[in-house]
């Protein structure tokens, strides 16, 4: 009874934590991921798999917020869903979310489908990707037309005034818009008027998009792991940091032989 | 005169041991960088209505107190609890985590608690992990990982461990645990702990329990906040788990419950959770063994008893509303209570429960459910008993 607390004191004194230069978190999606990540992160990188926090269960919430607000900085390859989790629960945090997709992939075919104008439909936050793709896209002599929301419901004023010069209709990515009510709206004004729909995710083809870009998931987690060393290293993360390299389009065939749009033969 | 010297022994080594804890925690807050400062704070509320409500009580009057007899009859609504969680990280790996708890809302706070309050860390040794302050017993399954509303899909709690034993356990003291990683995300999980303990009913230093209402039936107010008798009760779990497969494991509590360190609880336990696919099964068996309470001499003419009983919850996605699976789920639950070494004088309760649990998404969720009690427990002079049924629906929202 007599040596418990000097144990006790023992065990405090062992606890001196290692303080690094920069403390990052990176977040991935699932455990496998994550698994596959914790190998190559540098000393200062928090692995998080997301898929391990139940986020309606309060107390393991809590203490993956703590380890996300304990960090520097946030990086995040999980995709547009669990990004904007993220960015709505934490507070004070940078966090750099990974575009689950080769913007510069869909341009290119927007290019060679000869469109010259492109609306892009964004929630308010995406101001930054935004200017991202639309210098891509100048490259490319492509004009992307900015087409902002702030709530799903702004949609039926604002999306028809774009496509009446728009010759496609891209979702930059985020859930209000590519699940639900949102998806639903776009996908029905896109097909009323006979314009693609392009956005993030094969599964949107399914559902009656046009096109639907991924990345390959393997890349996108060696790309995040090297963006979250450099930052641990004390690299602030720039806009081409999040940006993937490589993946796979997904057309939909059907609407492509109707509308007569050509599918490159190198992609499927 | 015998139990002074024990008090003022126990009274220098909870100075020492509050002074050391204290200097400790602020060791470790001194050694962590200013960003673990930071606070993530979460919770949860549950709100019940119970529909209907119908329960017949019968006993001396005498052992019922303010507990009405006769038919009890009664519908209406109730803000069961409001939770709030705070977390933060203090180092690289160690947490400090907490949970304030109101319950009995209405324009006042009829109990306010602190649930648990620890720090979680790793220790440089054998990849152990310890946890400090008030925590949690690894004490079967339900206490640890089915106790908030917002983890069971059930409504209510299995009745006789939360009314009688008195969910959650949290006490003060220390739990060190270590997992052994197997094949294929299954793993051995040791655990052991080191506590204050039960100890006797409030206002006695002879009765663990009594045959009383409301309350004296319950072990759930003999923790303290402080250790009553100079020695700490300790116990363990071993068992086999994967992460949403199962959980297959036994665990123990052994402590003397009263200042002279005669009296001795023990508790043992074995637990079953299985997952395979959507179908969930969790079975928790109890045994309590008791000597030396002379509250329950009465009820089973002994001072030495046991409690032996079990609860067996299962549940399964039945059908799909919006794009979100209600599931259907039935417990079933039987304990009884009697003297050590057998014969008549029992306490019983057995509980029937079904229901239905519908995610509203990841933070509501609303149930609707049906429970039956019998409970009896014999008496000086006549046996009270509680029989009746309950329907209940409930919203909890989590935050």
């Amino acid at each position: 009874m007599i040596r418990a607390p000097s144990l006790m004191a023992a065990v405090f004194l062992a606890l001196a934590p290692p303080v690094s230069a920069a403390k990052i978190a990176l977040v991935l999606l699932d455990r496998e991921q994550a698994g596959a990540a914790s190998a190559r992160a540098a000393p200062g990188v928090s692995v998080l798999a997301f898929d391990q926090v139940r986020t309606g269960d309060p107390i393991e919430k809590g203490r993956f917020l703590a380890a996300l607000q304990a960090s520097d900085r946030v990086i995040s390859a999980t995709g547009g869903k669990a990004c904007g989790w993220l960015a709505r629960e934490t507070d004070g945090v940078p966090i750099h979310c990974v575009i689950p997709y080769d913007a510069r992939q869909v341009l290119d075919f927007a290019r060679s489908a000869g469109w010259k104008r492109v609306a892009v439909v964004h929630m308010e936050g995406y101001e930054q990707v935004f200017a991202r793709m639309s210098k891509h896209a100048r490259a490319r002599g492509i004009e992307l037309a900015s087409v902002r929301v702030e709530r799903i419901r702004e949609l039926p004023e604002a999306v028809p005034r774009a496509l009446k010069t728009a010759q496609a209709i891209w979702i930059l990515g985020d859930p209000l818009l590519t699940e639900g009510p949102g998806f639903e709206y776009l996908v029905e004004a896109a097909l009323a008027r006979k314009i693609p729909l392009l956005g993030p995710g094969a599964n949107l083809v399914a559902r009656g998009a046009f096109l639907g870009a991924d990345s390959d998931p393997a890349a996108m987690v060696k790309h995040a792991v090297e963006v979250a060393n450099a930052a641990a290293g004390g690299a602030e993360p720039d806009d081409s940091d999040v940006e993937t390299k490589g993946g796979t389009l997904t057309f939909n065939k059907v609407l492509a032989r109707r509308w007569g749009v050509r599918i490159p033969g190198e992609v499927r | 005169m015998a139990m002074r010297p024990a008090r003022a022994y126990h009274g220098t080594i909870m100075t020492r041991l509050t002074r050391l804890l204290a200097a400790g925690l602020l060791l470790t807050a001194s050694a962590s960088p200013p960003a673990s400062a930071k606070v993530a704070f979460t919770g949860y509320g549950n709100f019940v209505m119970p529909a209907d409500s119908y329960f017949k009580v019968r006993g001396p009057a005498a052992v019922l107190g303010t507990t009405p007899q006769g038919n009890l009859i009664s519908k209406g609504f109730r803000l069961d609890a409001v939770g709030l969680f705070a977390t933060t990280k203090v180092s690289e790996d160690a947490d400090f985590l907490m949970d304030l708890t109101f319950r009995n809302i209405g324009n006042t706070v009829g109990q306010t608690r602190i649930q648990y309050a620890y720090l979680d860390t790793a220790l440089p040794w054998w990849e152990l992990r310890a946890q400090l302050g008030r925590v949690n017993l690894p004490f079967n399954f339900y206490n640890s990982r089915r106790f908030y509303p917002f983890q069971r899909i059930e409504i209510s709690a299995p009745i006789f461990v939360n009314a009688v034993l008195g969910l959650p356990i949290a006490d003060a003291g220390a739990v060190v645990s270590r997992r052994f990683e197997a094949a294929n995300g299954w793993g051995l999980d040791a655990r052991a702990y080191a506590v204050n303990g039960y100890g006797s009913l409030g206002g006695s230093t002879t009765t663990l329990r009594s045959p009383s209402l409301p309350g004296g039936i319950a072990l759930s107010g003999n923790l303290g906040s402080s250790n009553n008798n100079k020695d700490v009760a300790f116990g363990g779990q071993l068992a086999v788990s994967r992460a949403g497969e199962g959980d297959f494991g036994v665990s123990y509590y052994r402590g003397a419950w009263d200042r002279e360190n005669r009296r001795v609880l023990q508790l043992a336990g074995a637990h079953m959770y299985w997952s395979p696919g959507d179908f969930d099964l969790l079975t928790e068996y109890l045994h309590i063994h008791a000597t030396g309470d002379e509250g329950m001499q009465q009820s089973v003419r002994s001072t030495s008893w046991s409690t032996h009983g079990f609860f067996a919850t299962a549940s399964h996605p039945l059908f799909s509303a919006r794009a979100k699976e209600v599931v259907g789920y039935a417990r079933f639950e039987n304990y009884h209570t009697g003297r050590a070494s057998g014969g008549s004088g029992k306490e019983v309760l057995r509980s029937y429960t079904g229901g239905l649990h519908y995610p509203v998404n990841d933070a509501i969720a609303v149930k609707a459910e049906g429970v039956y009690l019998f409970y009896a427990i014999p008496t000086a002079t006549q046996t009270i008993i509680i029989d009746g049924r309950l329907l209940q629906a409930s919203v909890v929202i989590t935050f």
